[in-house]
Order: C-alpha cells, then structure tokens, then sequence
C-alpha cells in the first residue's frame, strides 16, 4: 500500500500543472499590439530547401495560431536579404535566420552549446521587433520527425520542435515548468510538435491581454482565459501549483486505498 | 518480485523525467561546466552598462570584481587582473529593452560564481549560458535556471531513490571547491 502511495506521489509530482512564464519583455508589461505578428525569413545555410522550411516554420506558426484560435503569426515572405546581423536589430523587421557564423553572432551566447537564439524588442508597453537565429554552423537541421527522435544533439536537431519552443517567446512567453510542453526549457523526448495545454493557455494570455480584441480571434475560447487570476508569471509559484494539484489527484487514490481496505475488512 | 517490478517501474520513471537538453540549450552539469570554462572565479557584480551597437543592438558590460579565482587559463592566466567584463546582448536602453532567452541575468550588487569563456574578439562570456551563473547567498551557491521545472532523479547511498524538483540548485562553497578541484585534477592527467 505504501508502495502504491509512493508511485501515487510520484506520478503526481511529474505530471502536468498549469505553469507558463513570461518572457522579461512581456513580464514588463510589453505585448503584441496588433496580430498577427508578421516574421520574414530566410533559409540560406539552413541545409534545407527554401520550400521545406517555409513549410515547416508555416507549421509550427499553424499550431500556435490553430491552438490559441488567434492569427497569432505569420510568414509574410521567404526574403533572402535579411541575415542574422541585420535581424538582430531593433529596426521593427521580424526576422528567422539560419546563421553559419553563429560563433560570430552569437554576442554573450556560448556557441558550443546554443541551438537557437531568439530575442524580443520592448519599446514601453509594446512588443516591437523579434528575432529566431538558428545555429546553423555546429547543429545539422532536420524535418525527418522518425529519425530525429533517434538522433544525437551533435547529429542534428528537429527544426519544428525549436521553431515551436522559439515562436513562443516571440509571443512573450518565458519557460514553463509543464513537463512535455512546448515552452519547457527541457526536453524529454527530442521531437515536441504539439502545443500542450499551458502553451495555449499563455499564448492566449498574451493576446488577449495586448491587442484587446484587434486581431483575428475566432474563439470564444480566448476570452475565457484572459485576466484568469491563477495566471503565473514567477516559476516561484509552480510549487504552490504542484501542491495544489498534488491535493487534488490524491484524493482519488486515497478513496480507492479507503475502498480497498473496506473491503478487505468486511472480507 | 513486486518490489524488483516497483524498483524497475521507478528507475523507468527517472530515466522519464531526467533531462536531456534544454530546447535551445544543451544542458550540462557542473563538471561540464568548469571542465569548458577557461576561467572560474567569485566575485560581485560592481556594474552594468548597456550600450548599442553592431548597427542597432544593445549590448549589456557587466563587470565583476574578482575575489577568488578557483580555475585561471594556462594560455591566458587571469592572475594579474582584479576584474573582467562579460559582454551580451540585451538591457535597456532609451526605453527600449532587448529580452534574450537563455543568456545570465546579473543583478548589480550581487556575489557570483561565474564559469567563463573568452571569444574570439576577446570578450567573455558565461558557459552554458545562464547555466554558467551561481548566486552566492549567505554563503552557499543558488542556481536559479528559469525552467528548469523538470523533476530530477538521484540515487541514495543504499540504491533508493530520492526525487528532488529542479528548479533552484543550492551548493555550499566547498562543495562546488571541491568539484572545481576534481574537475581540474582530472583534466590534467
């Protein structure tokens, strides 16, 4: 019985709570004004074709925009004259880029072990300008979901599951501590492609609490999490959460244990 | 029987839940850490400075104030120095804030432990990113490493199993010390 209360315990302590962040622009207050946010990209060094990752980023913007039932992003051109240096500026241009001289511009990251970068503009009270640079001079890209499951980091990495985990934070979304979510800083398995429930629920937080009803919502849906007080904006609440949901599924296996045990006694 | 299924079950479960690599980051431990490191040292951020530049971006100097250097690079010895400046994007500036996912966050004031590397245009950065970065607080390191939320699996020192939450990792002075000199030692032979 012990045991079982164990495994209870266990399971409870890593299954899923309601816990996304948000990023150090968005915490200020900043948010996306009007939706959807419109990124160029580029796939020069990518290693793939233009097509193949215009299709994959489409994707993985498709799920944000699908999950959240808001036109949340968007890929407004494949556009070869963005680079990596010229994206990093604050000069309102939304940019993805594939840098093959990440060591170059990577500016404070340790290239050795940076898969990605992604940076976010607040000017006072409104998102303004962001950036996706993917490393592409140490980590080989892959659209291959089967055989990237069995790959190596230093083999190569699954383009749609850091787009997804990277459009977050362009949103203004920081890391969450939901095990499997998208925006969790860690993996557990090396292909995440779909938005968990937190991921959803952060991403409607911040459009519903930024563009007040501009951009393209077509879901009831939105509405009912904006202003939703158990929001939580400091991973320092998580523990609270991970009591409370503790609590709550205990209390089944509690009354199976008080079941069993009575019918034990009657036996 | 049933315990040997248990054991198995739990040590399934660990292998779940352990860490693999941060989604932009690989993760490393600290022996990785000090083990990349040219420099690791403790001292107290004494300023940050941001500025633009390369065209448009804000680059954040934090400066630190050396008071132990626990691991000093043979090729370019750090000895002489009583400060070094990490240099990395973001901060504000004119009203405008650059938020950059991963890198350290220092906080001007503060004692740090800090793993550092030089680049090659001289500047030094954090290895591992915020993963490079303790916080010395009454005298033990803090290592706050947003989203680390993933639970994190050891065994005891009878084989049990201890399941302990990730998000803020404490270490004693000497207890990091004596990592520093193991790494070290191990390095050199």
């Amino acid at each position: 019985m012990k045991k079982l209360l164990i495994l209870g315990l266990t399971l409870t302590l890593t299954s899923s709570v309601s816990a996304y962040t948000l990023n150090t622009v968005a915490e200020s207050g900043a948010r996306w004004r009007s939706f959807p946010v419109s990124m160029k990209l580029n796939p020069t060094n990518s290693g793939l074709t233009d097509a193949e990752v215009q299709r994959v980023i489409s994707s993985a913007m498709g799920k944000w925009n699908t999950g959240t039932a808001i036109d949340m992003l968007d890929v407004s051109s494949v556009d070869h004259s963005v680079t990596s240096a010229t994206g990093m500026n604050m000069d309102g241009v939304n940019s993805i880029t594939f840098s093959k001289s990440f060591r170059e511009d990577s500016n404070g990251f340790d290239p050795d072990v940076t898969v990605a970068v992604g940076g976010q503009y607040g000017d006072g009270d409104t998102m303004v300008d962001a950036f996706i640079i993917f490393n592409a001079e140490s980590v080989v890209w892959s659209t291959d979901k089967v055989n990237n499951a069995n790959r190596s980091i230093s083999y190569g990495d699954d383009l749609e599951t850091i787009a997804l985990h990277e459009l977050g934070h362009v949103l203004g979304l920081g890391h969450t501590t939901v095990s499997g979510a998208v925006m969790n800083a860690t993996r557990t398995s090396k292909t995440v492609r779909e938005l968990s429930q937190d991921d959803i629920e952060g991403g409607q937080y911040l459009a519903n609490s930024g563009a007040s009803g501009s951009g393209n919502s077509s879901s009831s849906n939105a509405s009912k999490t904006a202003g939703c007080g158990s929001i939580s904006n400091n991973t320092g609440n998580s523990g609270s959460n991970i009591g409370g949901m503790g609590l709550m599924m205990l209390l089944p296996l509690s009354i199976l244990i008080f079941a069993r045990r009575k019918a034990e006694a009657t036996n | 029987m049933k315990l040997y299924v248990f054991r198995k079950v739990l040590i399934l479960m660990a292998f779940m839940t352990t860490q693999i690599f941060a989604s932009t980051v690989v993760q490393l431990s600290d022996e990785d850490i000090i083990s990349r490191a040219e420099y690791v040292l403790k001292g107290h951020v004494s300023g940050i400075y941001t500025a633009i530049e390369k065209g448009n971006i804000p680059f954040q100097y934090i400066t630190i104030e050396i008071e132990q250097l626990y691991k000093n690079s043979p090729d370019r010895a750090l000895a002489e120095l009583d400060r070094i400046v990490i240099r990395q994007m973001g901060g504000t500036i004119n009203g405008m804030t650059l938020s950059m996912d991963s890198l350290p966050k220092f906080v001007e004031g503060s004692q740090v432990l800090v793993s550092l590397k030089q680049d090659s245009n001289g500047y030094y950065y954090v290895v591992g990113n915020s993963q490079g970065l303790y916080k010395v607080v009454n005298e033990k390191l803090i290592k706050d490493t947003q989203g680390e939320g993933t639970m994190f699996v050891r065994h005891g020192a009878t084989g049990e199993i201890h399941f302990e939450p990730g998000q803020i990792k404490e270490v004693t002075i000497d207890q990091m010390k004596t990592k520093i000199e193991r790494t070290i030692t191990s390095e050199e032979y």
